[in-house]
């Protein structure tokens, strides 16, 4: 690494995990930091630049994308020159290590997607509704009660020898076919198969409705480093499945790609903090506005104690008065601070 | 006696000096309707009270008090009654059975009277209710009779009521030529909420709302009951969302109910819900219409739209892909999802729109496969 040469820093502040990488020019993925989100995306965001600054000096960060359901409170605190959809940021980066790619499966902590492309652009997607079933966290939370490694939990399943069937529709009823089928004897590799399928089934179900997947298909976000996923998904679509190496930081990358992008387009110039934010006291608090009956649930975030952001207001009062420079906050005591 | 149906009032004793307050709730038909019956009410000399835009209490009070298997907009209509509360004399609850020759209208607008009746029945911040029923199926059972009964009710002598009903008429006749020529129906609408009297929409003004239509933007069109996408609270203001992108919206409101028929007449079958039609209808015009996009806004839980939105989007697909996103929104919907699918849709428009021009810009392409 020269100093010369220059990096983007993609961001992707999802539900479970907060990723952080560098692409060179080329799109080339140079760092990844894969860190879990545990409830606080400020902290961990600070954890991660620290993490860069060991590294980097903050002249080798030419421009900063967030994405992710953070994705506007990472660029608060960042200084991003680009904020994106995890749908965009996705297909972007698939595109790039995979070129001609035609369908991305993306399941993440909490929500999966679907993206269809032709011609490197995006033509059709799908998201899960409310339902978490089969997304990452769900499988978590089954490795936690049979006490297995998530990390090991697709592998076992590769040593099946006849999948059970599941019923993936819903995971409370999933959890409770899979006890039936442990108490009546199956192997535990038998039962892990089985939930992948019914996964697997459940998402071409609901995303895949209607939907034509044509190949060459992607399966990335964190679910895709489960083996098992990747043999169900094989079986159910009788297709080659292609798993990219950094499959689990993926709307980071693309992130990253659309930061050089916008980097370019302005002329060379970043939004970005420097790393020296890891060390900033940030703080989120939030009050409830009493203007009227909405009730809205406003966010602030300070920085050194000073105000950056606001948001969650229907109106935008809130929203607008940051940039407006009245930086009073009426009767706020904040209900909740969590750094 | 504190509710009133079609047989049991009898105001005419009551209020002989002045002329009720009527409430009209911001919800279900009002959308499509409210210059009809404001223009009535005031040509009669009664003063119209409109229940606020939606918020957090009035869906609070109308999810509380609703049955579990409503939709979203037929909870709210609980909501906007119960805001009437202590404001008005009567809330005018139009039973719609039939809007139009030979379809019916979704049987939850049916049951809103009784269902609302039922609620007020347990809870006794409910304003009293002027119900009428509004059957096309019947001999003369249309709107018409439906206002003049309304009238009746409320103790007018037929020639004013005769009079309220061209005042009426003539006001809903220039609302729907006005949002033909492709206005913001909420802009139409806005007129009729702030004051009743007609107040003349000018060409100059309507053209400029057309001329908003920034050249090289996107237009799409969104699709969906009205009183889901015109309700800025219920569709987390996807309108608003739109628009601040510089995006020209336009509606299946745009589209004359004999243009919309057209559309649909190489259908196997006709539609029997009228609103349904008019989505349908709107929806297969516009995609022969040069837009980039189309949003089908559904009610989660919406029998219609279940099949209307899914038809649809049927057809974007056959008109050599017309982009299609289908939002379904309901009281637990959150406004990061929304705007997430908002976002990459956009975003899929417009790298569609300018597919040959990014891929010049494109950084080179390298990688490795897994």
């Amino acid at each position: 690494m020269g100093v010369r040469s220059v990096f983007y820093l993609g961001v992707d502040v999802g539900s479970v995990s907060t990723n952080l990488v560098l692409v060179d020019q080329l799109g080339n993925v140079e760092e990844t930091i894969y860190l879990r989100t545990q409830g606080r995306p400020l902290a961990v965001i600070q954890t991660g630049l620290k993490e860069l600054a060991k590294r980097y000096p903050d002249e080798a960060i030419g421009g900063v994308g967030t994405t992710g359901s953070a994705r506007t409170l990472g660029a608060v605190i960042l200084g991003a020159d680009v904020v994106k959809n995890e749908i965009t940021t996705h297909a972007v980066a698939a595109e790039q290590i995979v070129p001609g790619v035609r369908t991305i499966l993306e399941i993440g902590g909490q929500d999966s997607k679907l993206i269809l492309l032709k011609n490197g652009v995006v033509t059709d997607f799908a998201m899960n509704t409310v339902c978490a079933a089969g997304t990452g966290s769900f499988l978590d939370q089954q490795a936690a009660r049979l006490q297995i490694p998530i990390t090991k939990f697709g592998s076992l399943a590769a040593e099946a020898r006849h999948a059970v069937r599941i019923a993936g529709r819903c995971s409370v009823f999933a959890e409770s076919d899979m006890i039936h089928k442990q108490q009546t004897g199956h192997t535990l590799p038998d039962i892990i198969a089985g939930l992948c399928e019914a996964l697997v089934r459940n998402y071409l179900n609901n995303l895949g409705k209607g939907k034509q997947l044509v190949p060459p298909i992607v399966f990335q976000g964190g679910v895709a480093a489960n083996v098992g996923m990747c043999r169900a998904f094989e079986k159910a679509l009788g297709q080659a499945i292609i798993v990219p190496e950094h499959h689990m930081v993926m709307g980071a990358v693309g992130a990253a790609i659309l930061a050089g992008e916008a980097v370019k387009q302005k002329g060379g110039a970043s939004n970005f903090k420097g790393l020296a934010m890891a060390e900033q006291p940030l703080v989120a608090g939030s009050k409830e506005c009493k203007d009227c009956p909405n009730l809205c649930e406003v966010i602030e975030i300070c920085e050194a104690g000073q105000p950056i952001a606001r948001w969650g207001d229907r109106c935008g009062k809130w929203e607008s008065s940051v940039a407006a420079g009245k930086q009073d906050w009426p009767d706020l005591k904040p209900q909740t601070a969590v750094r | 006696m504190k509710i009133t149906s079609v047989l049991k009032i009898s105001p005419t004793a009551k209020r002989s000096q002045t002329s009720p307050v009527i409430g009209v709730p911001r919800a279900l038909s009002y959308f499509e309707y409210l210059p009809l019956w404001r223009a009535f009410f005031e040509a009669l000399g009664c003063r119209v009270v409109i229940s606020p835009e939606t918020n957090k209490k009035i869906l609070d009070d109308g999810v509380q008090a609703a049955v579990e298997e409503a939709c979203l907009p037929v909870k709210l209509y609980y909501g906007h009654v119960k805001a009437l509360s202590g404001k008005v004399d009567y809330v005018f609850v139009p039973r719609l059975i039939s809007v139009a020759k030979k379809t019916y209208v979704c049987p939850k607008f049916m049951g809103v009277p009784d269902m609302v009746r039922t609620a007020a029945h347990f809870d006794r911040h409910y304003p009293e209710l002027l119900i009428v029923d509004v059957n096309h199926r019947l001999r003369g059972g249309g709107w018409n009779q439906a206002l003049v009964n309304a009238g009746t009710q409320l103790g007018f002598a037929p020639a004013v009521i005769r009079r309220g009903l061209q005042a009426g008429r003539q006001a809903q006749d220039d609302f729907e030529v006005q949002l033909h020529t492709g206005i913001n129906p909420a802009m139409a609408l806005a007129d009729w909420e702030k004051r009743g009297r007609a107040i003349k929409r000018t060409g100059p003004k309507a053209g400029k709302d057309q001329a908003a239509a920034a050249p090289g933007g996107l237009v799409i069109a969104v699709i969906g009951h009205p009183y889901q996408i015109f309700d800025r609270f219920v569709s987390l203001n996807l309108l608003g969302k739109l628009q601040a992108e510089g995006v020209r919206v336009i509606t299946a409101s745009a589209v004359a109910d004999q243009v919309g028929r057209e559309a649909t007449s190489h259908l196997p079958k006709r539609l029997f819900w009228s609103f349904g039609q008019k989505l349908l209808g709107g929806s297969l015009h516009l995609l022969e219409q040069p837009i980039d996009g189309l949003i089908y806004v559904a009610a989660f839980g919406c029998g219609p739209d279940s099949m209307v939105g899914e038809i649809v989007e049927r057809h974007a697909k056959r008109a050599d892909q017309v982009p299609f996103l289908m939002l379904t929104i309901d009281e637990h919907t959150g406004e990061a999802g929304v705007n997430t699918r908002l976002e990459a849709f956009l975003d899929l428009i417009t790298r569609k729109k300018h597919e040959s021009s990014i891929k010049k810009t494109r950084i080179a392409i390298k990688g490795y496969r897994g």
